[in-house]
């Protein structure tokens, strides 16, 4: 899976949990603020219902009140149902709510015209109870109550005034079903004495009808007020409502039931997402074996363990030889068949470390020899030729073994040793080997190096060559210096294995040519500078180097090119090309180190050389060994009937340069002669 | 024993005469939107919704004549002659209904009837919206308020309701007296005491000293019923409401002559004895009368000049 997929893939299902969380927030903060307000609504409907109620008796109770109460809770429930109705959330989601609303409002709007009718009845009333008894005592004092007609009408006013009294408190129609004709009995009574008399009695009988007359609209408003089913209604709304808010309500919970799931598996997405990813980080992805970050988070464990560590010979060869695909092909057999022979060990870990490196790894065991089964193992391995491309191929392999940690450097480390030397194809790293040493040195020269390049310590000194003839000194070879810090010049020999793996080796020259026509440039000596095979076939080394002579061309007749022969000399044509151009220019050519590794005749022959160099290790004891005088002998025979002329290197005593000298050897160069050292 | 009987009496009476006060102080400003309002102002001041642009809702409630008609019944376009004395303006939005009869639930409910009175300002609704949208002065301030570019019906009710809640009259000599921040004089006092002793107040109670029940216009004694009336039956068609009309405040009532709902008494003093003989069944005294209209002079508040001006 591509990783893009897998971000586009986390982010979607992220997105979408995020949308559905910012949906589910804004749904239920919309559902819950809805509810509430629905709620509170339903509440102060009935607050004020149950106000009005108080307010309905309180009014009915006291001889005066402020109506206005009754008026602001009527305003108030209105006011409430108004607000549900037009409530777009109640509306869409509560129909049978909304049903029973209307209902309620209908019947609220009917209690709400009797609590008026009651206002206008008990005013009446009231006033009327309040105007009777101070009617009766009017009547008191102005009728004479021992005239017995009169005491007759304060009898009868007193005795209607007690049933009305009783009849308003007791609600019973009944106790004033004989007030009319009570009324008229009165009316009828004209043995007034005087107008007084006359207004108290049309003021009583006023007051009386109005008992008769609003009595039963007082009390119809009342049983009206007292047989109100609002508050059964608004239970049944309220009932009603949360019955329908119920289904909302899971609504709400399955949708925050989705929202989790949703957030877990996009969660579990990305875990299984991290979870593929780090394996196959740590897995080689050809041969499916665990890669080196594998074998890292193992190391970590920190168990003791044994590392062997295979590389596969010259694999390099093998995939340019059969190609990539082919060369893939061998990593993979490599990797089965490996993992096929260590079976048999005690729990093996196979490893693919580098490009052509598998690892095993076992805990380490007293019992079994590594060396052993590495043997063993590898013995098998080459038994059966590997066939690729249905070729057969001898495909070899190399064993280190480390149990010293850090297991993979040490193993490393053996492993380049080993494969220095040919005639092994297992070792066991011990510290012996004092390779890590080795590695730390490297480690430090390449900084000293790196350091001299950048401070433009890199300097030639120059080495006498001596004429064995005239014994004058003729001509100088450069040499690489290194000036420490402190002043200390240091021979850049021991540098060179370093130079040759750092990228300063092209550098190196370029600083040495340039520095050497400098120096010599005032100079009547005939000079020598060290060529590799490897500058000679660098195009930009090449270039520089007739650049300096195309500027110095005078001093070209006094250059002499040493080169050292190598294997790699394969680039021959390179080669003799070189040595054409800066013959145009007048050099000579000196074949360097002649006698050690690679020395070979024919080049003597076959490449346009003037001079041949005689590695010290044949002229160091010639003085005393016959083997080499002998060999020194032929040489020098060879070049004298080649036509070259011949330097001996590491003359270091009289008894060494006396030995050259009656060889016939041309000239000498050695601490005998003249050590190197700056010219001035 | 009769120690203890008087106190119990010294202590029940007030008690049902309720503890507070039946009448509460108006506040000293009702919420509103001002830009409304001062919309509303205008049209209350405008004759051009009324179909001959004679007539204003001013025309009818005259801030001299504390927001109500000196004239006994209402004159509308054409000079016709209305049956019911115009109610006063100022302290509306405190009566639980509006009109004599309580046909309107609220003041935008109202604004609605005289414009389309015939007899009144005689204006339809599309009439009245085609006669402000097509005027310059109102298109641009109706359209920064409502955001519409078309004034409706409702727009122009909306904004006098508007204004109308400016129109209230506090601090008025009885309310710093309930407020405790004078005193009354013992006339007027005396006047208080009587409208609560005879019954005034079972009517004539709350903020607006009224305008919160429904009552009938002679309980005791009954008043001819003119046959146009728009009383309560005139509504419901039910026998018992007739001639029961809403009761009328009477704040600023020493300013809103001539009374009651056909303008048939031309003085206070006029009006308090047939309310006494016909809703309380008695005679008052000339003292009583001149104290209860001592007291009913206290009821005249304040009005802001330049809510009243035009």
């Amino acid at each position: 899976m591509r990783l893009s997929f897998k971000i586009i893939a986390a982010l979607i299902t992220g997105i979408i949990a995020l949308i559905a969380l910012l949906y589910f927030q804004l749904f239920s903060q919309h559902y819950f603020s809805d509810r509430q307000k629905v709620n509170d609504e339903i509440n102060m409907i009935e607050n004020a219902e149950k106000s009005l109620d108080y307010q309905v008796l309180h009014s009915g109770f006291f001889l005066y009140s402020n109506q206005d109460e009754i008026v602001n809770k009527i305003n108030t429930v209105e006011k409430m149902i108004n607000n549900l109705q037009n409530n777009p959330h109640f509306i869409k989601n509560h129909p049978i709510s909304l049903k029973n609303l209307n209902a309620y409002e209908k019947a609220f709007q009917y209690d709400t015209q009797a609590i008026y009718d009651f206002q206008t009845a008990n005013t009446a009333i009231k006033n009327a109870t309040m105007a009777i008894p101070a009617l009766q005592n009017d009547a008191i004092t102005n009728f004479n109550t021992n005239k017995n007609d009169e005491l007759i009408f304060l009898k009868k006013i007193t005795k209607i005034s007690s049933s009305v009294l009783l009849a308003k408190n007791s609600l019973d129609s009944q106790m004033i079903s004989g007030l009319d004709g009570q009324i008229d009995a009165i009316t009828l009574h004209n043995y007034f004495k005087n107008t007084e008399q006359q207004d108290i009695s049309a003021a009583f009988i006023g007051n009386l009808k109005v008992f008769r007359d609003f009595f039963p609209q007082y009390k119809e408003a009342i049983d009206t007020i007292e047989l109100s089913r609002t508050k059964e209604m608004l239970a049944v709304l309220r009932q009603s409502f949360f019955t329908e808010d119920q289904s909302e309500l899971n609504a709400v919970t399955y949708f925050s039931y989705l929202l989790v799931v949703l957030y877990i598996s996009s969660l579990g997405l990305i875990i299984y997402f991290l979870i593929q990813s780090e394996i196959d980080a740590r897995t080689d992805q050809l041969t499916r074996l665990g890669n080196r970050k594998a074998y890292e988070a193992m190391i970590r464990h920190g168990i003791p363990s044994t590392l062997f560590l295979f590389n596969i010979n010259k694999f390099k060869n093998y995939n340019d030889f059969y190609g990539i695909a082919s060369g893939d092909q061998i990593l993979k057999l490599t990797a089965q068949r490996l993992k096929t022979l260590c079976q048999s060990w005690d729990n093996p870990e196979l490893y693919r470390l580098g490009g052509d490196e598998f690892g095993v790894v076992i805990v380490t065991d007293e019992k079994n020899n590594p060396v052993k089964l590495g043997k063993a193992l590898l013995k098998e391995f080459h038994s059966t030729p590997m066939v690729i491309e249905g070729i057969e191929t001898s495909l070899s392999i190399t064993l280190a073994i480390s149990t010293q940690s850090p297991l993979l450097e040490t193993a490393d480390m053996a492993l380049k040793s080993i494969k220095e030397d040919r005639t092994k194809n297992v070792i066991l790293y011990h510290s012996g080997l004092n390779l890590l040493q080795v590695v730390q040195e490297n480690i430090i020269k390449t900084h000293e190096l790196h350091h001299a390049v950048e401070h433009d310590r890199l300097i030639p000194h120059f080495q006498p060559i001596v004429s064995l003839v005239t014994g004058q000194i003729e001509k100088y070879e450069a040499l690489a210096r290194l000036v420490m810090d402190d002043g200390e010049i240091r021979s850049i020999f021991g540098y060179l294995n370093v130079v040759k793996e750092s990228k300063y080796y092209s550098t190196l020259t370029r600083i040495m040519v340039q520095k050497s026509f400098a120096m010599m440039k005032h100079l009547p000596y005939k000079f020598s500078i060290n060529l590799s095979i490897d500058d000679i076939t660098d195009h930009e080394t090449v270039k520089m180097i007739t650049n300096v002579l195309d500027q110095n061309h005078e001093m070209a007749i006094r250059v002499v090119f040493e080169i050292l022969e190598s294997e790699a000399m394969h680039d021959y044509a390179k080669v003799v090309d070189f040595i054409q151009i800066v013959k145009e220019y007048g050099c000579q050519i000196a074949l360097d180190d002649f006698g050690s590794g690679y020395s070979n005749f024919h080049h003597i022959l076959s490449l346009d050389i003037d001079i041949i160099k005689l590695d010290g290790s044949l002229i160091q004891h010639i003085d005393t060994s016959p083997h080499a005088f002998m060999i020194v002998e032929t040489i020098v025979d060879f070049a004298k009937k080649a036509g070259k002329k011949t330097v001996a290197e590491f003359v270091w005593n009289q008894a060494v340069y006396d030995t050259v000298k009656k060889l016939g050897i041309d000239y000498a160069q050695g601490y005998y002669t003249g050590k190197p050292e700056a010219l001035s | 024993m009769r120690n203890v009987l008087a106190y119990c009496m010294f202590i029940i009476v007030p008690l049902l005469l309720n503890g507070t006060e039946p009448v509460t102080p108006i506040p000293q400003n009702f919420p509103h939107d001002s830009a409304k309002a001062s919309l509303g102002k205008k049209l209350f001041f405008d004759p051009i919704l009324s179909k001959d642009k004679t007539v204003a809702c001013v025309s009818c409630h005259n801030f001299r004549h504390g927001g109500a008609d000196s004239r006994r019944v209402s004159v509308g376009i054409d000079k016709k002659v209305g049956h019911m004395q115009s109610p006063t303006v100022l302290n509306a939005v405190f009566n639980f209904t509006q009109f004599w009869n309580g046909r309107a639930k609220n003041l935008t409910d109202q604004a609605a009837g005289p414009l389309h009175n015939p007899s009144e300002m005689g204006m339809s609704s599309e009439q009245v919206e085609e006669r402000v949208n097509g005027d310059t002065r109102y298109r641009g301030t109706f359209r920064a308020i409502t955001g519409r570019s078309v004034i409706t019906i409702t727009d122009v009710t909306e904004m006098i309701a508007e204004y109308e809640k400016t129109l209230i009259t506090p601090n008025c000599k009885f309310d710093r007296y309930l407020r405790k921040e004078i005193v009354l004089d013992p006339s007027e006092i005396r006047g208080y005491d009587l409208f609560k002793r005879l019954g005034c107040i079972s009517c004539h109670n709350g903020v607006n000293i009224g305008g919160n029940s429904f009552q009938k216009f002679g309980v005791i004694v009954p008043i001819v019923r003119a046959a146009n009336t728009d009383d309560r039956f005139a509504l419901t068609k039910r026998e018992r409401d007739k001639n029961v009309f809403k009761v009328p405040t009477l704040r600023n009532i020493a300013l809103t002559a001539p009374y009651f709902h056909d303008g048939s008494a031309a003085t206070l003093q006029e009006a308090l004895k047939i309310m006494s003989v016909h809703n309380l069944g008695m005679k008052l005294s000339a003292q009583e009368i001149n104290d209860i209209i001592a007291f009913l002079n206290t009821l005249s508040g304040e009005l802001p000049m330049n809510t009243i001006t035009p």
